[in-house]
């Protein structure tokens, strides 16, 4: 079974001090100072996949991994981590541009590669970035392929060459179902899904196989086909009110009263 | 040696100095004291190998710890003086059975702030980054900034003579302190007062700073203060592609007589996990900070630049990201709490040992500790470190390593790779004639190593011990290894 | 300009989510043409019960045993309006369907949304982006629209007594369902409710000063249905169980309320509570640093406080 798995490379934004929330006339934050990291979605996905794997003992499927991911040559030393950790081809499609809000070009890159290569039975990844925040790629490359998607994913285990059992978090509770292949799944919330660290001798070994490299319209992405459909116009930063507002009083009486009526009552009754 | 009596009776004994309310003999608890981060891989899996404490007490005096030390040294009880709990090298490991873990945390009130003759006084249990939070509001600092600053607290910050990312202008904790307060094990007192300098026989500060608890506990320290002008910060940074040639460049500007807050040089395993945006694979970092009066500063940047400039082969980086990166450098309790569930998923640790020596032979040292780790120890998955803090004569190594824990019980961990590491580096070290520890302190992690590292003087260090603890119940296994 | 309306039947939370959808219209298509609301549910459904949610007077249910996205969307096609604007709920079916319904429309969907507004030619919408960092303004380009909404922002309440049109019509099924799908089951989850996961935490600190206030404080949590947390000092002191500790070495809370009460705010706790939608501090030390990083504080011993915020809270 061949599983594709995306990626994004984010900025750690927790790193960014509450001041360093500026744009620019393009709406873009200056990020380039915190370090990056695995789009955290991605990252269980990418986990998932090799954990897959760690379980196929005795279903006699052979699982080959492929990863893939959109940007420039910093997404590199990424790809060469998943080589490292046993995946068999890494993939970058080379692109400079702002892709926070394209999710229609990134579905429309990954569709192209997933039709030219034309063997791919399973492709994962995150339900949405943490930059963007968008939620849209997997669905809308379910759509461009045909594919069923599978939603907010948690686990995946093997089941023969043409099926996967797949769990997922639902409103109602945890489903699992045996789903036929291809599928698109889009991964959720998934508890300690951290990747693994592949080991420096992995890295020499392993790591330094060659990136295969595509330009978006090496897989038939024009700019037509990749056109954003919404754009964005406003950006502003949210005041989370933390004001340390003191309750003034000369009894707890008084105190207590204004706290609840003033502050407490409404947000109580909502919850 | 273990205490006289039985655990009943020191918990009771406890009751009646310090009441019901302030000894701790819940199970969770006791457990959790019975460690620190040296053994963050047991932790995090919970599973305690050191002897559990009879228990935790909690004091409010200089009094209270009186009453408990004069009590444990009458039975014979091992105690562990404590504060911020953040300490690395298992100097609060509970070593022996039947312990007492006495927690000064309580005791965290800021005495006085002197701002007329520049220093501040507060009791042992005063939060580093509380202190100086409220300092920057009114303008000043105590230009400490250890990495541990959110989570540690200034006894034991004394008591392990701590070292912050500013040290090379402000010194370590040594250069700060003013004047303390400490307890020994036979109830005595002692207050050390605040004067600016004295000839009046050795300077006695030292038996207390860096004792990490085996001589006696601090309850009160008072500590220089200096003005907060972040606003005349300035930064300059290079790229390079050679370890040797960054130390040159430390030293180059260490000898020239610039006094830089921060001299940094990362190499390039250590760079990637800090500078993933920006900087290229393979490369290493340079970095110095200039704090001061807005005249120094510029000069000092001033004056480092025209050194550098001597070398071609560096590549300047934008003082602007520098800025910003170290704004944010400061170990995070968010990133604490996120490496726990880390290395739960991943069983992949990191790990730090700091380690210091002279210009002639620090590159030796970095360079054949890796050598030797890469060859020597499996599972490795990072391997790199940097020099953090230098001075006229020399720098420390900060040694960077992580490693996947594999086939192996979380009892076993210690063992099969964090003391096998940090006895290579420990003999690279000592071969080359540095120190094995810059600012973690000895701790019991690396205690056994104390001989080798003290030479000759360990007469002074085991005369000290043996005089102020002559029953051995301080801290007993931290700096002098216990007697197997 | 008129919109319709999708809901997810299925879902346990269909009325909660089916009031905001009202509280949205209300709010942000009050001069908008009304349409049709299209929910999807189970073949046994209540759809009197279920219609008397529907936003529009025009109901229709699409009905199916099970939910599967891809049959939804087949069936909800013909209903999609290409000048409309479709308001789907927050749940996952609201996202899925709203944005796989755009590509295969051709139109434009933004997830998440906070507030909409119209102009002549396109229609905008605020959402939260960069991980709630950010409040951001979209310009949907092309029509027909689809919008699936942020939970918990909009508040809406049924007009009772209105007779609505129903129409029932079966799920278009894909034939190749039973062999594409070969097992399928749903286990109700055992949503066990830790100080992790409350709406609302009352946190203990050391200003507490002994067990049995800290199980005061507990009682008081429970009262308004909420939970403990405490921080390092209460843990370490036992007034409370080690699994109750917040902050760095223990849970990472984000209630939509949090009380502090006797505690000092080190950084260490503070990370544990920081995701907090609001914050109320009580303490008596004025300077701690604990009131700094509230919405609100009290300046005075818990206790008294608590006690008298008792008579109001049922």
């Amino acid at each position: 079974m061949n599983i594709l798995g995306c990626f994004k490379i984010v900025p750690d934004l927790d790193m960014l001090p509450e001041d360093d929330w500026v744009y620019d006339e393009n709406f873009y934050i200056d990020v380039k100072y915190v370090k990056n990291m695995w789009n955290c979605f991605d990252e269980s996905a990418l986990e998932m996949m090799l954990k897959l794997s760690d379980l196929s003992e005795g279903f006699n499927v052979l699982f080959r991994f492929e990863a893939l991911t959109i940007g420039n040559e910093k997404c590199d030393s990424y790809l060469r981590t998943l080589y490292a950790l046993g995946y068999g081809k890494a993939v970058r499609v080379e692109c400079n541009d702002d892709l926070r809000f394209r999710p229609e070009l990134v579905a429309r890159s990954v569709a192209g590669y997933v039709n030219k290569t034309g063997d791919k039975d399973v492709i994962v990844m995150g339900r949405q970035t943490s930059d963007g925040n968008n939620e849209k790629t997997p669905l809308i490359l379910a759509e461009y392929l045909g594919w069923p998607c599978i939603t907010n994913v948690m686990k995946m285990e093997p089941f023969d060459d043409n099926h996967i059992k797949v769990i997922s978090e639902i409103d109602e509770g945890i489903l699992t179902q045996v789903v036929k292949t291809p599928c698109v799944i889009s991964v959720g919330n998934v508890a300690e899904s951290y990747l693994r660290v592949p080991t420096l001798k992995d890295r020499m070994k392993l790591g330094k196989q060659p990136i295969e490299i595509y330009k978006p319209e090496d897989l038939g992405v024009t700019d037509e086909l990749g056109q954003a459909t919404v754009e964005i116009c406003g950006l502003e930063k949210p005041d989370n009110g933390r004001e340390g507002i003191i309750i003034e009083g000369s009894t707890p009486a008084e105190k207590a009263l204004k706290l609840y009526n003033e502050y407490l009552k409404e947000r109580l009754e909502k919850l | 040696m273990a205490a006289i009596i039985s655990r009943d009776k020191i918990v009771e004994g406890l009751v009646n100095i310090l009441g019901k309310e302030n000894v701790i003999t819940d199970e969770k608890v006791l457990k959790d004291s019975s460690i620190d981060r040296y053994r963050k891989y047991e932790q995090v899996m919970e599973v305690y190998t050191q002897p559990i404490p009879a228990a935790v007490v909690y004091v409010h005096s200089a009094e209270e710890v009186s009453e408990v030390l004069k009590f444990a040294n009458e039975n014979q009880i091992n105690v562990v003086p404590r504060t911020g709990h953040s300490a690395i090298e298992g100097g609060l490991e509970t070593a022996l059975e039947d312990s007492i873990v006495i927690d000064g945390s309580t005791m965290n009130k800021v005495i006085k702030v002197d701002k007329y003759n520049m220093q501040v006084t507060c009791q042992c249990g005063v939060p580093l980054q509380d202190l100086d939070d409220m300092l920057r509001e009114q303008g000043y600092t105590t230009g400490h900034s250890p990495q541990s600053k959110p989570l540690a607290q200034m006894g034991g910050l004394v008591a392990t003579r701590s070292i912050g990312q500013f040290s090379t202008l402000y010194g370590g904790i040594e250069d700060m302190i003013v004047g303390l307060e400490a307890v020994f094990p036979n109830g005595k007192i002692c207050k050390i007062k605040n004067i600016p300098r004295r000839a009046a026989g050795p300077d006695i500060r030292h038996i207390i700073c860096g004792n990490e608890g085996a001589i006696c506990f601090i309850t009160e320290v008072t500590v220089k203060i200096f003005k907060y002008q972040p606003e005349n910060n300035r930064f300059v940074g290079y790229k390079l592609d050679d370890m040797k040639l960054g130390f040159d460049c430390l030293r180059e500007v260490m000898v020239a007589g610039y006094k830089p807050s921060i001299a940094r040089l990362y190499d390039a395993a250590d760079a990637a996990m800090h500078f993933s945006s920006w900087l290229e694979e393979g490369k290493s970092v340079l970095i110095w900070m200039a704090e001061g009066p807005a005249g120094v500063t510029e000069a000092t940047e001033k004056g480092i630049k025209e050194l550098m400039s001597a070398h071609p082969e560096l590549e300047p980086v934008d003082p602007k990201i520098l800025e910003k990166w170290f704004a944010g450098l400061n170990w995070g309790p968010e990133q604490i709490a996120e490496e726990r569930e880390e290395i739960k998923a991943t069983k992949n640790i990191g790990i730090t040992t700091e380690v210091s020596g002279c210009w002639d032979c620090i590159y030796e040292i970095y360079k054949t500790a890796c050598d030797r780790i890469m060859e020597e120890v499996p599972d490795m998955t990072l391997m790199g470190g940097h020099s953090s803090h230098s001075y006229i004569n020399g720098t420390n190594m900060y040694f960077v390593y992580y490693y996947n824990v594999v086939d192996c019980p979380p009892e076993e961990e210690i063992n099969k790779y964090h003391d096998r590491i940090n006895q290579i580096i420990c003999e690279q070290v000592l071969k080359y004639g540095g120190s094995i520890v810059h600012h973690h302190g000895l701790g019991k992690a690396r205690a056994k190593y104390v001989h080798e590292e003290y030479g000759s003087s360990f007469y002074m260090l085991d005369t000290l011990k043996k005089a102020f603890d002559p029953n051995g119940i301080m801290n007993m296994g931290t700096l002098i290894p216990l007697r197997k | 300009m008129r919109y319709h309306v999708f809901l997810n039947g299925f879902s346990d939370e269909f009325e909660k989510q089916s009031l905001e959808v009202l509280g949205f219209i209300k709010e942000c298509c009050s001069d908008i043409e009304e349409g049709k609301t299209i929910i999807a549910c189970r073949e046994n459904s209540d759809f009197e019960k279920l219609s008397v949610y529907a936003p529009t007077n025009d109901v229709v249910f699409i009905t199916s045993d099970r939910y599967i996205p891809e049959n939804i969307l087949n069936s909800c096609e013909k209903y999609i309006d290409d000048e409309a604007i479709h308001i789907y709920g927050f749940d996952n079916f609201s996202s899925e369907n709203s944005v796989r319904m755009s590509v295969r429309k051709n139109g434009s969907s933004l997830v998440g949304v906070r507030n909409m507004s119209l102009s002549d030619d396109c229609i905008f919408g605020k959402k939260m982006i960069y991980s709630n960092h950010m409040e951001a303004t979209f310009k949907l380009k092309k029509s027909p629209y689809f919008i699936s909404l942020a939970k918990g922002i909009f508040e809406g309440q049924i007009t009772e007594g209105n007779n609505k049109n129903i129409f029932i019509e079966q799920c278009i099924l894909n034939t190749s369902d039973e062999n594409d799908v070969l097992y399928y089951n749903i286990e109700k989850e055992d949503k066990k409710e830790g100080p992790e996961n409350a709406k609302l935490l009352v946190v203990a600190g050391r200003g507490a000063k002994d067990k049995a206030s800290v199980e005061k404080l507990e009682e008081f949590a429970e009262s308004m249905g909420g939970k403990l947390g405490v921080s390092r000092p209460v843990a370490m002191s036992a007034w409370a169980p080690m699994d109750k500790l917040v902050g760095v070495s223990g849970i990472m809370a984000k209630p939509k309320i949090c009380i502090t009460a006797g505690v000092s705010g080190s950084a260490a706790f503070y990370a544990g509570i920081e995701k907090s939608d609001f914050i109320v501090s009580i303490n008596t030390d004025e300077k701690s640093a604990i009131i700094k990083k509230s919405n609100v504080a009290v300046v005075d011993d818990f206790k008294a406080i608590v006690e008298e915020l008792k008579k109001y809270i049922k």
